[in-house]
C-alpha cells in the first residue's frame, strides 16, 4: 500500500494539469484522437498489463460462477477424507476437516475480490470527497482535513486494522470499512493536488464569475479532471486491500470460519505436518494471493502509463 | 489480538538467552538451565485458587503453589504437602490431614496448618468469588459462611501446626479428591485483604511471588510468556532446572518451535504425531485424559432447553469418525462424564445417525432459522477442527450453528453474563473420584457457584449423586453413581465430543519427564527433571 505514496504526491500536480488539458478537449470526440481512446491504445500495447487484466477477469469469472465451477461445497466436511492429496475427486485435495480445497479456493476468490473492490471503492470515494473539499475550500478546513490525512498516513496501517478488528469484532463489512479508513488519505492528497491546480485555471475563474456553486464545480470540473489518476490509485488500492484482507484473515481477525478466504486457508495450514508434507493446503491460496495482487498491480501500472505517458518507466 | 501477539512471540527477544535448547551446546556449566514450555492458551492472569477454573492459569499455579494432595498420571491421589493421605474417621465425618514438618514459604516464612486453615476458609467463602465454595457445602458451618452469618467455617480447625481437620455434617466420600488439590495460599501475605477484594488483589493478578511450589513467579508478560525461577525452599529441595518460560502460542507454532529448539516441551496434536516422531532428538509420550472435550449448552436460553435438541446434536455429529480420522484414533468416545467403575456399560452411545437427529428436531418443531453461536478460544488444532466439524454437521441436519472465536477475557465475560449459547472447552478430572461430576452438573453448582456451564438441573440426578457420595460401601456407592450416569447420558447436559489422549513431545535433553494425561499438570514431578545441553 505504502509504496505508491511518493509517486502520487504533489509532483503529480503537473501531470494532473496535463490530464485536465486533454480531458477538456475531449468534447470534440474525434474517433482516433480522443484521450480515452489514446489511453486505451497505450494500455493495450502494454502486454504485462493486459496479461494482468486477463488474469483478473478469469479470477472474477471464477468468483462469480463459483457454484458452477466448484462441484463441492466449500464448507461440507467429509470425515472419511481428511487431508487427502489431490485426486480426480478433489482436484486440490482436502483440508484438516475433509473440505475440498479447490472449492474453498474458488469461493475464497469471492471474498478477496469483494473486500478488495469495495474497500478500494470506499477509500477512493472518501478520499475524493475529502481531497476535493479540502482543495476547493482551503483555509482551516483544508488544514484540518489534510492534517488528519497525514496523521492516518503516519500510523502503520496494520496496527490500526488489528485494533479495529479487535474492538469491533471480525466480519467482512468491518474489514471493508477498516481497510478503507486506512487507505483514503492517499486518494485525498492526490485529489487535493489536482483541485489546487484546476482551481486557478481560467475556465474555473469564468465559472465562478458566472455564479457556479462549489458543488457544481466539483462535479463538473474537478472530479472529471482527477478521474484518470483516481482510477489508477483505486486499482492499486484494490491490491493493497486484498493483501490486507489476507493478512487479517491469516491472523484470525478477518473472515471468520467456516467461510473460506485465502488468508484463513493459510492460517489453517500452519501446522508443521502440513507445511512439510501437504503442499496442496498452502500452495494454492498462497499462489492465488500473490498472483492476484501482482495482476492488480500490473493493471494499475498499465493504467498509470496509459493515463499519463510521461510517467512510464518511473515507477 | 492475543493470537497476533502469540505469533509475534516466535521472535521473542527473551529466547536469546536460553541455554537449555541445546544448539549452543558448549555453554559453560555455570549457566542457568532454562526450559521453554508450551502454554496451550494465554492465561486469564488471575493466579488464584478462588478464580473461575482456567486451564492455563492452573498450569502456572501447579508450579508456583502446592496442595495437600496431588493426582498422579494414574489419577490416584498422593500426598504433597500432607505427610500422608488423610485419615477418615469410621463414621466418615472427620477428615484429618497431617502436614509435613519444617516447610517454609518461598520468602522464608514458616508454613503451618494455619495457612491451610486460612486457604480453606477463603475457598468456602462465596465473597471471594470462589466457584469452589459448593465443594465444601457439607463441612460443618460452611452454610453459615455461605449465608454470611459467620466469618469462618467452624468445621475447619488446626489443633496444632501440623494438623488440619475437616468436620462434616454428613459423610462425603468425594470431598477428599475434590478439595485435597486446593492450592494453599500464604496467610502472612493475604491476611489483611478483605474477602471481597480477593479476586482483584495484586498478589493474585500481578505477582503471586510467594508460594510453596517448586518455582517462584517472576512475571507474566501479557500474551508472551510466564517466567518462573526455582524456589530454593521447595519441600523436596531445590529443583534442577533453574528457570521455566511458559509461552502461550498456537499448537502449530509450538510444534514448529520444537523442531527449531526454541521450545523444549509441547503438547502436540495427534495430526502432527508422525512429523514430530520423525524429528531428531525429540521424544513423544502420552497419557490418557481424565476429562474430555465438550460443549456446554446454555439452558438459560429458551431455545436450548429441549432435551431432544441436545440428543439431536449428538446424533448429528459423527464423533467416532472425528476420533478415527481427525484425531488419528488418539482419543476415546464419551457419552457421559463418568469414567472407570462409575461408567455403566448399557449407555446410549448416540452413534452417528443424522436421520434420527432430523426426526428429533421435527418432533420438537425446531426452528431452522434459530441461530446458535458456538464460542471458543481458538489456537488448538484439534479443538478448531472439532468446531469446524460441529458447524458443518449440525447445519446439515438443520441446526444453524455459527462459529465465534473469542479471546480468554471475552469468554469470561460471556460466562459471567450467561450470554453464550454454546462454548467449546475441555479438561477436568473425573477419573480420580466420580464426585467430581457433581460440580459440573448439579442444580446447586450453576456457574459462578460451580462449574455447571449448561445450567442443567435434574433433581433425581442430584439426589443420586449426594446419596452416592455419602455411601461408605464402595460397591453400593458405584452402583448409585452408575444410576446417575444413566440419567446424565439420557439428558445430555453437554455435547460430549471426545476424551483426547494428551500427547507430549519434548527434547531428549529433558530427563525424568513422565507424561501426564492431565494437560494442566505436565510438571507434576518437575523435581525429578533435569535438562542437559
Amino acid at each position: 500500500m505504502s509504496d505508491l505514496r511518493p509517486s502520487l504526491d504533489t509532483p503529480e500536480v503537473a501531470a494532473a494539469e496535463e490530464v485536465v488539458a486533454t480531458e477538456t478537449t475531449a468534447a470534440v470526440r474525434s474517433q482516433r484522437r480522443s484521450p480515452l481512446g489514446m489511453a486505451a491504445r497505450r494500455f493495450r500495447r502494454n502486454k504485462i498489463a493486459v496479461g494482468g487484466g486477463v488474469f483478473l477477469l478469469l479470477i472474477l469469472l471464477l468468483a462469480v460462477f463459483a457454484p458452477l465451477i466448484a462441484q463441492q461445497s466449500p464448507t461440507a466436511v467429509d470425515l472419511g477424507a481428511i487431508r487427502r492429496a489431490p485426486s480426480g475427486e478433489h482436484w486440490l485435495g482436502t483440508d484438516a476437516s475433509g473440505r475440498d480445497v479447490f472449492a474453498r479456493l474458488v469461493y475464497a476468490a469471492r471474498v478477496s475480490l469483494l473486500v478488495g473492490i469495495f474497500a478500494a471503492l470506499l477509500a477512493v470515494l472518501l478520499g475524493t470527497v475529502v481531497g476535493a473539499v479540502a482543495g476547493l475550500f482551503g483555509g482551516w478546513l483544508d488544514t484540518v482535513l489534510m492534517r488528519t490525512a497525514d496523521m492516518m498516513l503516519s500510523f502503520p496501517s496494520i496496527v490500526i486494522l488489528i485494533v479495529l478488528a479487535g474492538i469491533l469484532g471480525p466480519s467482512i463489512p468491518i474489514l471493508i470499512v477498516s481497510i478503507a479508513i486506512t487507505t483514503w488519505p492517499t486518494t485525498a492528497r492526490l485529489v487535493r493536488g489536482v483541485t489546487l491546480a484546476v482551481r486557478e485555471r481560467e475556465y474555473l475563474h469564468a465559472a465562478r464569475v458566472a455564479g457556479a456553486s462549489r458543488g457544481w464545480m466539483l462535479r463538473k470540473h474537478i472530479v472529471p479532471a482527477a478521474m484518470g489518476q483516481i482510477v489508477v490509485v483505486g486499482t492499486i488500492s484494490v491490491a493493497g486491500a486484498i493483501l490486507a484482507e489476507a493478512v487479517l484473515s491469516f491472523l484470525g481477525l478477518g473472515v471468520q470460519p467456516p467461510q473460506a478466504s485465502w488468508g484463513n486457508m493459510l492460517n489453517d495450514a500452519q501446522s508443521l505436518t502440513v507445511i512439510q508434507s501437504m503442499p496442496w493446503l498452502w500452495l494454492p491460496p498462497g499462489l492465488a494471493i500473490a498472483a492476484t495482487v501482482l495482476a492488480v498491480n500490473f493493471v494499475g501500472d498499465g493504467l498509470r502509463d496509459a493515463v499519463d505517458p510521461r510517467q512510464s518507466g518511473r515507477s | 489480538m492475543a493470537m497476533v501477539l502469540a505469533v509475534a512471540a516466535c521472535s521473542d527477544p527473551t529466547q536469546d538467552d536460553t541455554s537449555g535448547s541445546g544448539d549452543d551446546g558448549a555453554s559453560s556449566g555455570s549457566e542457568d538451565t532454562v526450559l521453554n514450555a508450551y502454554l496451550y492458551q494465554p492465561p486469564a492472569a488471575v493466579f488464584s485458587p478462588m478464580a473461575p477454573a482456567s486451564g492455563p492459569d492452573q498450569v502456572v499455579m501447579n508450579l508456583i503453589f502446592d496442595s495437600l494432595l496431588g493426582v498422579d498420571p494414574d489419577y490416584d491421589l498422593y500426598p504433597r504437602l500432607a505427610a500422608d493421605l488423610p485419615e477418615i474417621s469410621e463414621d466418615g465425618l472427620t477428615i484429618t490431614y497431617k502436614i509435613k514438618e519444617g516447610l517454609t514459604w518461598s520468602d522464608g516464612e514458616p508454613f503451618t496448618s494455619q495457612d491451610v486453615l486460612f486457604t480453606y476458609n477463603l475457598m468456602t467463602n462465596p465473597d471471594t468469588g470462589s466457584p469452589g465454595a459448593s465443594k465444601f457445602a457439607d463441612v460443618q458451618g460452611a452454610a453459615e459462611v455461605a449465608a454470611g452469618t459467620a466469618e469462618t467455617v467452624s468445621g475447619f480447625s488446626a489443633p496444632d501446626d501440623t494438623t488440619f481437620v475437616m468436620t462434616l455434617t454428613k459423610p462425603n466420600i468425594g470431598i477428599v479428591a475434590l478439595t485435597g488439590n486446593t492450592m494453599i495460599v500464604p496467610e502472612h501475605i493475604l491476611a489483611d485483604i478483605p474477602a471481597a477484594d480477593m479476586d482483584t488483589t495484586e498478589f493474585f493478578t500481578q505477582s503471586p511471588n510467594v508460594g510453596l511450589g517448586p518455582y517462584i513467579f517472576q512475571e507474566y508478560k501479557t500474551d508472551q510468556h510466564v517466567h518462573l525461577v526455582k524456589n530454593p525452599s521447595f519441600r523436596e529441595g531445590e529443583v534442577e532446572i533453574d528457570e521455566i518460560y511458559l509461552r502461550p502460542v498456537t499448537s502449530d507454532v509450538a510444534t514448529a518451535q520444537l523442531g527449531t529448539g526454541e521450545m523444549d516441551l509441547v503438547q502436540i496434536s495427534p495430526a502432527d504425531l508422525e512429523t514430530v516422531e520423525a524429528m531428531d532428538g525429540i521424544e513423544v509420550g502420552s497419557g490418557p485424559g481424565a476429562g474430555y472435550i465438550r460443549t456446554s449448552v446454555n439452558e438459560k436460553k429458551p431455545y436450548l432447553q429441549d432435551v431432544r435438541l441436545r440428543q439431536a446434536m449428538l446424533y448429528a455429529v459423527d464423533r467416532q469418525q472425528l476420533i478415527d480420522e481427525a484425531l488419528g484414533g488418539h482419543a476415546q468416545p464419551v457419552n457421559t462424564s463418568f469414567m472407570n467403575d462409575a461408567l455403566p456399560d448399557d449407555l446410549e452411545t448416540y452413534d452417528y445417525d443424522p436421520d434420527r437427529a432430523r426426526e428429533l428436531l421435527a418432533e420438537m418443531n425446531w426452528d431452522p432459522n434459530q441461530v446458535i453461536e458456538l464460542s471458543w478460544i481458538p489456537g488448538q488444532r484439534d479443538r478448531d477442527t472439532a468446531a469446524t466439524i460441529l458447524e458443518s454437521q449440525l447445519n446439515e441436519v438443520g441446526i444453524k450453528l455459527q462459529l465465534k472465536q473469542v479471546q480468554p477475557g471475552e469468554l469470561t465475560d460471556l460466562m459471567n453474563n450467561q450470554s453464550y449459547d454454546m462454548t467449546l472447552y475441555g479438561g477436568g478430572n473425573y477419573a480420580t473420584d466420580p464426585w467430581a461430576v457433581y460440580p459440573i452438573n448439579s442444580c446447586a453448582t450453576w456457574f459462578p457457584n460451580g462449574g455447571n456451564l449448561s445450567y442443567w438441573c435434574n433433581e433425581e440426578f442430584d439426589q443420586l449423586m449426594l446419596e452416592a457420595n455419602a455411601t461408605v460401601d464402595e460397591a453400593a456407592r458405584y452402583d448409585l453413581y452408575q444410576q446417575a450416569a444413566r440419567i446424565e447420558n439420557a439428558e445430555v447436559p453437554m455435547i460430549y465430543l471426545y476424551n483426547p489422549d494428551t500427547i507430549w513431545a519434548y527434547t531428549d535433553d529433558i530427563k525424568g519427564f513422565v507424561p501426564n494425561g492431565d494437560f494442566t499438570n505436565p510438571f507434576w514431578n518437575v523435581q525429578e527433571w533435569s535438562l542437559e545441553g
